[in-house]
């Protein structure tokens, strides 16, 4: 997979992200050729997520990558494992993503949205059709 | 010679001397290009974005947002409680909006202090070949908001649109209209007033960001700006100077105080940025036992104004309208996540969303970082917060009065509505920021127009009180929150603006 923005090692928190977000067992089920013309193109969300972060202006992006460690790097703050978000059981992942989703802090939830919303962005807008190709269903 | 030149293909410094240069090309800055024109003035329009080829527009969410907003889509207010959508591009934000053509209402006008802008609405509608939507072409979802709204005894009604024929393709309204041409598809600046404007002499530079205006001896003598910048990244790194007697500002409302802040205008009453409103707007869906394909057809045609009733209050109110249905912002919008919010994706089809649109008396203020970079602060008022709830109740109704079987409240936990006993959790949980997607499409009044100084940045026909020569034409102008679809009156305006600006030329 070839990345244009994170790292090799951001990438794999990326992906268990999406699975967890979306509710899936297996993010990189979109990877295929699906254009009309037939290019082929990598639609495997981590790809699409990590384009589209590329692109943005430079703080945006440097935001996000520290959404992304913070994310990382706080389960034992915030639920007493000594483990890192992508050594996480299911369980224990779904717990500690509902802490940043129903924090307090503001900045806590903002947090949450935006990896949040970026992981559907990257899911739901696989292949060409936003709108009538519903494969994801 | 129609002329767009591409900023990213220059390769030296350049400077142009013309009569008017007119920052940005959407609804606002592509009306005062074509009337200044037209009236035989030298025009040159700098827009920071690129000049699309609709066909080539994608059905790709991701690329399109890049490619027809600032920021990606993701320009949000400093805490990061409201996304704003704002359009970058030939066209502006006019090629990314869903087309509702609404006039200016008699009481907003009054307290504005315009005695009649009835010729230049109708000029506007012309040249955007403004008509009322068909009742064939009213879509399932809009057909089921009628239906709830009827129900409620509400007053709802379809609208007028500027669009040709079209496929009625629905996602093309957001992520660009394929279609879009002369007379076809999506009526947008770029198939109207700029072709109008590039045939009447104008030139315009895409990809070509405005830095810096030039006053000297308290006029308006010209305008720096950066070529290259902001396209796909093929940056030329050149400069464009351009020499002129008169500067039109219509980069958008965050952007045009942004500008007058970065190039240290002077801001006597200290109004630049000020008054700022966002028409914020929450998400409210119902499910439904029938399909609904909401991405299907033309996604707004219809609204519901029964609360919006501006004789009574011209300061307050809001509007139901149809939400748009591509998975993307349907799931942004939704509650949950993992395995719950799949669970609420998987009735993707049999969802009909409204939108509650307010018309907000809250207002907020764009400041500069030392970057340059809009800093947008903006909080709800307690006041509008508690009618934005209202708004959610009402939503609510509407929807089960539709036969909505349950009701979704975009709040990260998932709240599920079953009947309207269940309404109290609204009112208890309230607005908290950062616990929905609150969005604005319409953001408005950072360069207020009034009579007095003291009070606005310009005068009721845009030219700023403290640089002569500097005219305003985007929706920066409002004096207040406008509360309905702001195209039409910002491009009435505009033309107002300019017409009166080539009657009194030379300045
Ligand atoms: C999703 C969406 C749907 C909408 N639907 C409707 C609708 O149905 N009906 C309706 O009436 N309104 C609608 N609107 C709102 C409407 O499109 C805008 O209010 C209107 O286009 C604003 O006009 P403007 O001239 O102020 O700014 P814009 O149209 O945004 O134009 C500003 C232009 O200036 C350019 N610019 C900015 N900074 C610079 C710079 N420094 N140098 C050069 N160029 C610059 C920008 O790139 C942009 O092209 C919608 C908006 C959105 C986001």
């Amino acid at each position: 997979m070839a990345l244009k923005f994170f790292s090799p090692k951001e990438a794999e928190i990326l992906e268990i992200l999406i699975a967890c977000m979306v509710g899936i067992d297996q993010p990189d089920v979109f990877k295929r050729s699906p254009t009309s013309e037939g290019q082929s193109i990598d639609y495997a969300p981590t790809v699409i997520i990590d384009d589209f972060v590329a692109k943005l202006p430079e703080g945006l992006r440097g935001q996000l990558r520290q959404a992304l460690h913070l994310f990382q790097w706080c389960p034992m703050i915030f639920i007493g494992k000594p483990r890192l978000f992508t050594r996480l059981s299911p369980q224990s992942a779904e717990a500690y993503i509902r802490t940043w989703a129903e924090s307090r802090f503001g900045l806590r939830r903002r947090i949450f949205r935006g990896l949040r919303d970026l992981t559907f962005l990257g899911y739901y807008s696989h292949g060409e059709g936003d709108g009538d190709d519903h494969s994801w269903l | 010679m129609v002329m767009i030149i591409r900023g990213c293909d220059i390769q030296q410094d350049l400077s142009e001397t013309v009569d008017v240069c007119v920052i940005g090309s959407g609804a606002g800055g592509a009306v005062a290009a074509k009337e200044l024109a037209e009236a035989g003035l030298s025009v040159i329009v700098l827009e920071a974005g690129d000049a699309h080829q609709p066909a080539t527009f994608s059905r790709h969410a991701p690329e399109m947002l890049h490619r027809l907003f600032w920021d990606g889509g993701m320009r949000t207010t400093r805490d990061g409680s409201i996304l704003i959508s704002q359009g970058r591009g030939v066209g502006g934000s006019t090629v990314h909006n869903f087309c509702y053509a609404v006039r200016t209402p008699e009481p907003i006008l009054d307290k504005w202090g315009i005695h009649d802008l009835s010729p230049e609405l109708d000029r506007v509608e012309a040249t955007l070949g403004v008509k009322q939507i068909d009742e064939a072409q009213v879509n399932h979802l809009n057909r089921v908001i009628r239906r709830g709204c009827e129900a409620m005894g509400w007053r709802g009604v379809v609208q007028r649109h500027n669009r040709g024929p079209c496929a009625d393709c629905s996602v093309g309204c957001f992520l660009g209209c394929r279609e879009s041409k002369p007379g076809i598809g999506k009526q947008s600046m770029d198939v109207t007033y700029i072709p109008r404007a590039l045939e009447a002499g104008a030139c315009l530079y895409s990809n070509c960001h405005a830095e810096l205006i030039r006053v000297e001896n308290g006029r308006a003598i010209g305008v720096v700006a950066q070529l290259g910048k902001d396209s796909d990244r093929s940056s030329s790194n050149h400069r464009l100077t351009v020499d002129c007697q008169a500067v039109v500002l219509a980069a958008g409302a965050i952007n045009s105080p942004q500008l007058w802040l970065k190039s240290r205008l002077p801001d006597p009453g200290k109004q630049v940025g000020k008054n700022l409103h966002l028409h914020p707007a929450v998400f409210v869906g119902g499910i439904f036992d029938d399909v609904i394909d909401a991405h299907q057809g033309i996604t707004q045609s219809y609204y519901v104004n029964h609360f919006l009733e501006l004789e009574r209050d011209p300061d307050s109110g809001y509007i139901l309208m149809p939400a748009f249905g591509s998975p993307v912002l349907v799931a942004a919008s939704m509650p949950a996540f993992g395995h719950e919010h799949r669970e609420l994706m998987e009735n993707y089809r049999h969802i009909a969303a409204l939108l509650v649109l307010l018309h907000d008396r809250s207002s907020g203020r764009v400041v500069v970082n030392r970057h340059g970079h809009p800093v947008i602060r903006y909080r709800l008022s307690r006041g509008d917060r508690a009618l934005l709830v209202e708004g959610m109740v009402n939503a609510a109704r509407l929807l089960f009065a539709a036969g909505a079987r349950e009701i979704i409240l975009p709040y990260t936990r998932r709240i599920p509505i079953k009947s309207e006993s269940d309404f109290d959790v609204i009112r208890q949980r309230g607005i908290v920021s950062n616990d929905m997607l609150i969005a604005s499409s319409h953001p408005q009044g950072t360069l207020r127009m009034g009579s007095h100084p003291r009070h606005s940045v310009v005068d009721t026909y845009g030219e700023a009180h403290a640089v002569k020569g500097l005219f305003v034409t985007d929706a920066s102008l409002f004096p207040s929150s406008i509360g309905i679809p702001p195209t039409l009156t910002i491009a009435a305006l505009a033309d107002r603006i300019a017409r009166r600006l080539a009657v009194n030329w030379p300045l």
